[in-house]
């Protein structure tokens, strides 16, 4: 009988486990929102843009600023910011005409006042990279002439720290970019670093081959019947790129491609918006065009 | 005066002469002149320390109490007055700097022990019993057979029986007749059921200190295994493993198990000590170790003994049957899921015997079928095939009777093929979305060994093995747009991963046992291992188009254009471990096992040291135990949970072998009134891990630098692993609960934190009982609980990045980490009932299970799903649950 006994209790037991179980339930659909900002700074030029929005939840609609928002600019050694207003064309847009020149090796600072939103004080720096450069080796036309492949020296003594965007495009009708497909070609296809696809490819330096050489391809399949002229230019743009740039371009590329990648871990973006999301960045270019039919 | 009679008596008369003439005389060279009549013999030594002045020492123990002495000498020797006096009591003496010191003489103390070495087996079948315990009549000598049935021991001449006690079969008595070294085979007959899961009160008292294996072994009781819950129809192995403290398995115990916070791929498996590098069937829901042909299985966890190397957190030692030497048996098995068949028998009867086994599932017309019908009511057309299968033999020969040769062949294969093309349609287009996804392996394993038994001491193993893995895997999912107006295909969108992981070893081995003494139990060895890898990954789409010349791309297109890398290593391993008696109730083990591996030309070594402690009086054991572990293979397994992609690689100059150091300090408490209570608190840290980068796309492929993206990390785990088991009456009931923590840390994830492992479960708690209704039915109930697993969701919180110009393009779902949440908790409950029947030819089992009985809805993973649809975006969870309640009937035919 004893047994029977235990046995029960032993189920009984069970059960009360079980009842006692609560189950975990993940809302994905709330959580604070923050400012979400885009600013990339090119050397020699003047002017800057930023963009400004929000992230937003199930509750929360995405932010439209108006002027009550307030952005500054502010340039090392220079107390007098600059004064970003709002775009009266563009709804996300903060705009400034000022003399001043972006300089490579300089400091830029960003200051944004958001709270009239309930978004507190967001900071940001950076600092524009000197400009360098890659000799073109060779450019040939593959297959039906749809794809161009392109090779680039790049100086060999640069050290680390030092990062790139390559970026291919043609410029349509309205005299719009059209950003075309590249393709790392080199033959080591895991050149640490280097992210392929439609934005461009990223380059750590130090994590090239020590040849220092790149071969890349780009498509313009994608882009056949789209207002591109048949005739024009492919324009090759080589900025020279802030880590902070590489890294967030870098991590929002990831974040989209691991997704459907099994092997792959859900990616954290990389932001450098004290309490926002996005990029304050600054680069320098070397473009370089070439004839197409 | 008991006292004094224990300690060392130290008798100090006349030293005063030596000191001061200052010479250095040899104290048993001085001249005696002595005579007496019927003295005893410690006066007399007072009476010889007193003439010459020489300090004489011995332990009362040792010196016979009733022996009177007559003795004349004139100008002898004190050493020759000495040896006469005390020869004939196994007494010697040595000198100790200007002393004597009467001893017992260890070499004639020898002769009084006599090696009795043999063999232990089943007496029905003639099969040898792996850790089968010998002891003499006071317990005050043991030993345990190794994974030959050999045994070992040094036993007084004037013992008269040895017992034999192993689980499952009743205690075996042999009378001997100690005259010399013996060699001798104990037959064991296997009990019945009754005395398998029964143990009495009074049998609970009487167990002796522990003396069961040192280190943390869990031993699977092969009786109760085959009378286990079975899943469909199935009593496996590493299901039931899943029951013990400390291990946890993935969900619903597919893709593998974790041992203490453990990687997958750190649990060494050996089938009859031949390395298996995939040891599932069916994406882990069973293991390949056929359940009807194992004889032993052990799980270590924890520092293990010195002989196990090669992973960082657990062996699973199985062993399978050699053959039935005497008679010709078998048994037929018939489940839901899959048959299973063996026979062994004599060829040359106690000479040769031959064992074969099959298993292979029998769903594949079903699935089709079954298939076929669901895709039709979906508006999909598509194919399916799954079966699984696995092939046992061994040849096992008696060359003499100190000398055993077996070969043995293992073949065993997965394969999955899925494909399913579903049409659809908005106001626009005409979609035509497929799924397709091959995934195959194949494990093979050729092995010959030899055993041979040079003396009563010394025994060794030596073997010759092949383990070949294969596997293969393509997942592709596609979108094609088809257009009505030009009746064509205008784009196609889509996502195609190829896997491939082959390893081809050649290995060999030796393995000597040697028992100098009673107190020491020397294992020492060696191992060589060539390793031939080659692994491959590749992921394409539509942008790749550069690359893969083909519209519909398939896996052998794929396959065309990876160029896979071959990666040769040589690895080497050396061990020697001694296993010291310390007294009757404490047991100590020194190991040391050194591995070093060459890759390119490139070498690596692991210096493993392991110490392992026992001890015990009465009800209470305690044990300890401490070591490196190291290992050279890495694997690559896919970050969520689902179906397992594993990719093995080889350590190379960037890919350092991983380690991790172990710590395990427990407790174990028996009595009558609770049962046998165990606590166990481990600490492990492990380094030179790896998984898959955040990099994406990394390819493997001879061309590329994979190994330099791959990110070495570090963990730790640890935790607190309680067991009470309980017999009482025809019921024995179980309890396992483990508190445990598992993290992780890599520089390039997470920003450099650590982060929840993904079988960081914080709680698991198993409950169980066996209970016997009557002669022929018994009934199981299983209970098993476990936090969920930790995954990574978005916080809630999204974003459109801007891009330069301020246009929002990707959506960004933001985490604010990884493994940042985790998973509804794993719990279901399984009940079962064998009955069984007896004929003249045999018996019969049919067991009825109900798995999963009420039906818990446990998440085998958690889609992310996005409502492009909504306003917000909004994100939506889909849970996939498998394994719902399921009945599950098995019929076996024992003959």
């Amino acid at each position: 009988m004893e047994k029977y006994i235990l046995s029960i209790l032993f189920v009984s037991y069970i059960i009360t486990l079980n009842s006692c179980i609560t189950e975990f339930e993940n809302d994905a659909n709330t959580s604070d929102v923050h400012l979400v900002v885009r600013c990339d700074l090119e050397a020699g030029q003047h002017s800057p843009r930023v963009y400004l929005s929000s992230s937003f939840n199930h509750n929360s609609d995405v932010f439209r600023f108006d002027d009550n928002v307030s952005v500054e600019l502010y340039e090392d050694g220079n107390t007098k910011p600059i004064v970003l207003s709002k775009d009266p064309f563009e709804e996300s847009l903060w705009i400034a005409n000022d003399s001043r020149i972006f300089s490579p090796g300089k400091l830029y600072f960003l200051r944004i006042d958001a709270h009239d939103f309930g978004f507190p004080l967001s900071l940001s720096e950076t600092s524009i990279p000197v400009k360098r450069k890659a000799s073109q080796l060779a450019v040939s036309f593959k297959g039906d002439s749809d794809r161009v492949e392109m090779q680039y020296q790049f100086e060999k003594s640069l050290g680390a720290g030092v990062f790139f965007h390559i970026l291919a495009y043609v410029k349509d009708s309205a005299a719009n970019r059209k950003y075309l497909p590249t393709f790392n070609h080199s033959e080591n296809f895991n050149m640490p670093g280097i992210l392929e696809g439609a934005s461009g490819i990223l380059i750590d330096y130090s994590k090239l081959n020590e040849d220092k050489h790149l071969s890349f391809m780009t498509d313009f399949a994608s882009i056949r019947d789209n207002n591109i002229p048949n005739t024009g230019y492919l324009i090759l743009e080589m900025r020279t790129v802030t880590e902070d740039y590489f890294k967030y371009l870098y991590s929002i590329r990831e974040n989209n491609e691991n997704i459907s990648n099994p092997f792959s871990l859900p990616t954290t973006t990389f932001t450098n918006i004290n309490n926002g999301y996005g990029l304050f960045s600054g680069y320098s270019v070397y473009r370089d065009s070439l004839e197409i039919e | 005066m008991s006292l004094a009679k224990k300690s060392i008596s130290i008798i100090l008369l006349s030293i005063l002469p030596l000191l001061l003439t200052g010479q250095k005389t040899i104290p048993d060279e001085i001249s005696v002149n002595y005579s007496c009549e019927d003295k005893a013999l410690r006066d007399v030594l007072f009476e010889l320390s007193e003439i010459t002045g020489v300090t004489i020492a011995w332990q009362e123990q040792i010196m016979p109490s009733d022996s009177a002495v007559s003795i004349s000498v004139r100008n002898e020797k004190l050493g020759q007055v000495l040896s006469y006096l005390i020869f004939d009591h196994g007494l010697t003496y040595k000198i100790v700097g200007s002393q004597l010191a009467i001893v017992k003489d260890k070499f004639r103390e020898a002769e009084n022990y006599i090696s009795v070495s043999g063999y232990i087996k089943d007496k029905e079948s003639g099969e040898v019993l792996l850790d089968a315990y010998v002891y003499s009549f006071d317990k005050s000598e043991y030993s345990f057979t190794n994974a030959y049935g050999f045994f070992s021991l040094d036993l007084p001449k004037d013992t008269r029986r040895i017992y034999a006690s192993y689980l499952g079969y009743e205690r075996a008595a042999v009378e001997l007749e100690l005259l010399r070294d013996t060699l001798v085979y104990i037959e064991m007959n296997p009990s019945n059921y009754i005395r398998e899961i029964v143990i009495s009160d009074s049998k609970i008292k009487s167990l002796p200190v522990p003396k069961t294996e040192i280190g943390n072994a869990f031993q699977v009781s092969m009786p109760m295994l085959n009378r286990s819950l079975p899943l469909a129809g199935e009593p496996d192995l590493i299901r039931n493993i899943m029951s013990s403290p400390g291990v946890s398995g993935g969900a619903d115990g597919f893709g593998g198990i974790s041992v203490r916070g453990g990687s997958e791929n750190q649990n060494l498996s050996l089938l009859d000590g031949v390395p298996v590098y995939n040891a599932q069937h069916a994406f882990g829901l069973l293991s390949i170790f056929n359940s009807s042909i194992i004889k032993s299985a052990k799980l270590y966890k924890g520092p293990m003994p010195a002989h196990y190397s090669g992973r960082l957190s657990s062996v699973l030692d199985v062993r399978t049957k050699d053959g039935n030497m005497n008679e010709v048996s078998g048994q037929v098995s018939l489940g839901l899921l899959s048959a299973r068949a063996f026979v062994e028998g004599p060829l040359i009867k106690d000479k040769v015997s031959i064992l074969v086994s099959a298993r292979r599932t029998l769903l594949d017309p079903w699935i089709q079928t079954i298939g076929d019908a669901f895709r039709r009511g979906q508006d999909q057309t598509g194919q399916t095939r799954f079966y699984f299968y696995d092939i046992n033999s061994k040849i096992n020969l008696r060359l003499s009777d100190k000398s055993r040769l077996n070969i043995s062949y293992y073949e065993g294969s997965d394969l999955y093929d899925n494909q399913v093309t579903n049409p659809s349609r908005n106001s626009s287009f005409v979609f035509k979305d497929t799924d397709q996804l091959f995934w195959n392996t194949k494990n093979q394993l050729a092995s010959l060994r030899w055993q041979i038994q040079f003396s009563h001491k010394l025994f060794l193993n030596t073997s010759i093995y092949k383990s070949k893995y294969l596997f293969n895997s393509f997942d592709h999912d596609r979108l094609d747009v088809f257009d009505s107006a030009s009746e064509s295909f205008l784009s196609s969108t889509f996502n195609a991963y190829y896997y491939q992981s082959h390893i081809d070893d050649l290995g060999s081995r030796l393995e000597f046992d040697y028992h100098p003494d009673t107190d020491h139990k020397l294992k020492f060895g060696a191992t060589f291992t060539h390793h031939n890898f080659q692994p491959a990954f590749k992921h394409t789409d539509q942008l790749d188009s550069l690359k893969i010349p083909t519209d519909f791309v398939v896996m052998e297109d794929i396959e065309a254009i990876i160029d896979k890398p071959r990666i040769i290593s040589r690895e080497y391993e050396f061990y020697i471990s001694d296993e010291i008696a310390l007294g009757e109730h404490a047991r100590l083990s020194l190991g040391y096992n050194h591995l070093m591996v060459e890759t390119h030309g490139q070498w690596h070594s692991i210096s493993q040291p392991r110490v392992l402690f026992m001890a015990g009086s009465g009800n209470h054991s305690f044990r300890f135990s401490w070591g490196r572990m190291g290992q050279f293979m890495h694997s690559l397994v896919n970050s969520g949970i689902g179906i397992p992609f594993e990719i093995w690689l080889p350590t190379t100059n960037q890919l350092r072998p991983e380690q991790s150091w172990m710590l395990n300090i427990g407790h174990s408490y028996k009595t009558s009134a609770i049962g046998e209570v165990s606590l166990d608190l481990f600490y492990n840290e492990m380094k030179s891990l790896t998984r898959y980068s955040n990099l994406s796309p990394i390819e493997i492929s001879s061309g590329s630098n994979w190994e330099e993206l791959l990110p070495l990390g570090e963990g730790r785990s640890y935790g607190m692993e309680l067991g009470l088991r309980k017999e009482k009456g025809n019921t024995l009931y179980n309890a396992s609960y483990t508190l445990s923590w598992s993290d992780r840390r890599f520089d390039s994830i997470n920003d450099g934190d650590f982060f929840r492992f993904r079988y960081d479960r914080r709680h698991m708690l198993n409950l169980s009982l066996v209970h016997r209704i009557n002669q022929d039915i018994d009934f199981s109930l299983n209970w098993q609980y476990a936090s969920g697993a930790p995954v990574t969701l978005p916080d809630g919180s999204r974003y459109f990045e801007l891009s330069e110009d301020g246009m929002d393009s990707r959506l960004v779902l933001v985490y604010d980490g990884i493994n940042n949440t985790e998973l509804p908790a794993y719990h279901r409950l399984d009940i079962g009932f064998n009955f069984r029947s007896h004929y003249k030819w045999g018996n019969t089992q049919f067991t009825l299970g109900i798995y999963n009985v009420y039906n818990r809805r446990n998440t085998f993973y958690r889609d992310i799903q996005i409502d492009f649809q909504s306003e917000n975006y909004d994100v939506r969870y889909e849970d996939v649950n498998i394994l719902p309640i399921l009945p599950s009937v098995n019929y076996t035919v024992n003959f």
